[in-house]
């Protein structure tokens, strides 16, 4: 018996018990001769594995996971796949969202627009703002800042969720003894055309930006 | 398939969902696309294990030296998962989880070799020997040349690992395959969930020789159903 194959069996044996193995923990503990050999074990083991009948504490903990609140985010919102797609890259570049917000308005040439820009931002990350309105021209900037390419960043733009997004929760202050509660309250919508700025023609005027 | 109304979706199983997110994905009321929705973030909270595992295991065909870091893996993962969403919400048409399956290994697959590629390219432009890699032609530039060899190592191995090989009868059958039958009843019940030791109390064997029809088990079935598809 060599020890990929006691290691293979332990790795089993986790995945059996939903305990979700780390496959690089299991490798590092190969042979390093041998180490190609078990990752091909253990993806052919995973192409064929059940699922695991995890714990229902497992399943939350799963469904909390960071990759799969982005997934449904995307699928249930309305900006295409950037609330995804956005934050990643953003982490990637190692960028926080506030030094995005100033480059880009660098770039765009709308310097004192930086809240404005911000929310548009945030919208997108959250699913809120359509990405089909956002102009070629914030894509290809984004794009640059973000170290990405446009064509990329457009094609997120078009995926089209299920548009199921709800408004986002907001909280009013209870009286004193009174019991919180959440109220949702539709948020604001965009101003209407004719009060447009650059910044609103930017990210809710379209690939050609309407209203120019 | 019929189910007690108050069957709580997370109890449901995979098949039951994909069966749930087909049906109202285009639905015109915002309550059944939510029921989609749901059963889309429990397929993919279940699967999250397996993608990653699969990112992690992941070896560029033709270059096995090539993998993604330890410290991008959770990061190809949510790309492969923009990928299935990309991919597989409008267009899957397939109807068991061993499908549905197959069909997230195939964007794993291809998600793992775009980004092992960029680094590839990246390295070689930076060492500055895609020239030396690719042998000089008329064909074209040295980055073409390399995306062309790159692309045809990718096509021989995704030959080879079709997602039609997944599907669940396909691996039922293959583990029917199996010629010896102490390896047979090992990967039958390692399919069931049993640990190596219970497995080895229920056959009468050692752990360690579980262990080592376990590994060949997987192998053969590897080969067989490479071989089948």
């Amino acid at each position: 018996m060599t020890d990929i194959d006691r290691l293979l069996s332990e790795f089993v044996d986790a995945w059996n018990a939903g305990e979700r193995p780390r496959v690089e923990e299991y490798l590092a503990r190969a042979p390093e001769d041998r180490r190609d050999e078990l990752a091909d074990l253990i993806e052919a083991f995973l192409d064929v594995a059940p699922t695991p009948d995890y714990s229902p504490e497992t399943l939350e903990e799963l469904m909390r996971h960071p990759a799969v609140l982005a997934s449904v985010e995307a699928l249930e919102g309305r900006s295409g796949l950037w609330p995804s797609l956005l934050p990643r890259l953003r982490r990637r570049a190692r960028l926080r969202r506030d030094q995005v917000v100033s480059a880009l308005v660098e770039r765009l040439g709308i310097e004192g627009s930086e809240e404005k820009t911000a929310r548009y931002l945030h919208e997108l990350e959250t699913g809120t703002l359509a990405a089909a309105g956002v102009s070629r021209r914030v894509i290809e900037a984004l794009a640059g800042v973000l170290g990405a390419s446009a064509a990329e960043l457009e094609r997120g733009a078009d995926f089209r969720g299920l548009g199921t997004g709800g408004a986002e929760p907001v909280y009013l202050r209870a009286e004193p003894g009174a019991e919180p509660r959440e109220v949702r309250l539709d948020r604001p919508g965009p101003p209407p055309e004719s009060e447009w700025d650059e910044v609103d023609r930017l990210f809710l005027g379209g690939r050609e930006e309407a209203g120019r | 398939m019929t189910h007690a109304k108050d069957v709580p979706l997370e109890q449901r199983s995979d098949d039951e969902l994909i069966a749930l997110f087909a049906r109202y994905r285009d639905a015109a009321s915002i309550a059944e696309r939510k029921l989609a929705v749901r059963s889309w973030h429990i397929l993919i909270a279940r699967a999250h294990e397996r993608i990653r595992g699969w990112v992690a295991a992941f070896r560029f065909p033709g270059h096995p030296d090539v993998r993604v870091p330890a410290s991008d893996i959770d990061d190809v993962v949510q790309q492969a998962l923009e990928r299935c969403l990309e991919r597989l919400v409008e267009s899957f048409r397939g109807g068991t989880a061993a499908e549905f399956r197959a069909a997230l290994k195939t964007c794993v697959y291809f998600t793992c070799m775009d980004r092992c590629r960029e680094a590839m390219r990246r390295e070689m432009a930076i060492v500055g020997s895609l020239d030396e890699t690719v042998p000089a032609g008329d064909d074209g530039d040295a980055q073409g040349r390399f995306d062309q060899a790159l692309a045809r190592d990718a096509a021989r191995a995704e030959d080879d690992r079709s997602a039609a090989a997944l599907a669940l009868h396909a691996i039922i059958q293959a583990i029917d395959d199996v010629p010896n039958s102490d390896m047979r009843a090992v990967i039958r019940l390692t399919m069931q969930g049993y640990s190596s030791r219970e497995i080895a109390e229920e056959l009468e064997k050692t752990v360690a020789n579980v262990d080592q029809l376990r590994s060949r088990g997987i192998r053969k079935l590897r080969e067989i159903l490479d071989r089948d598809d």
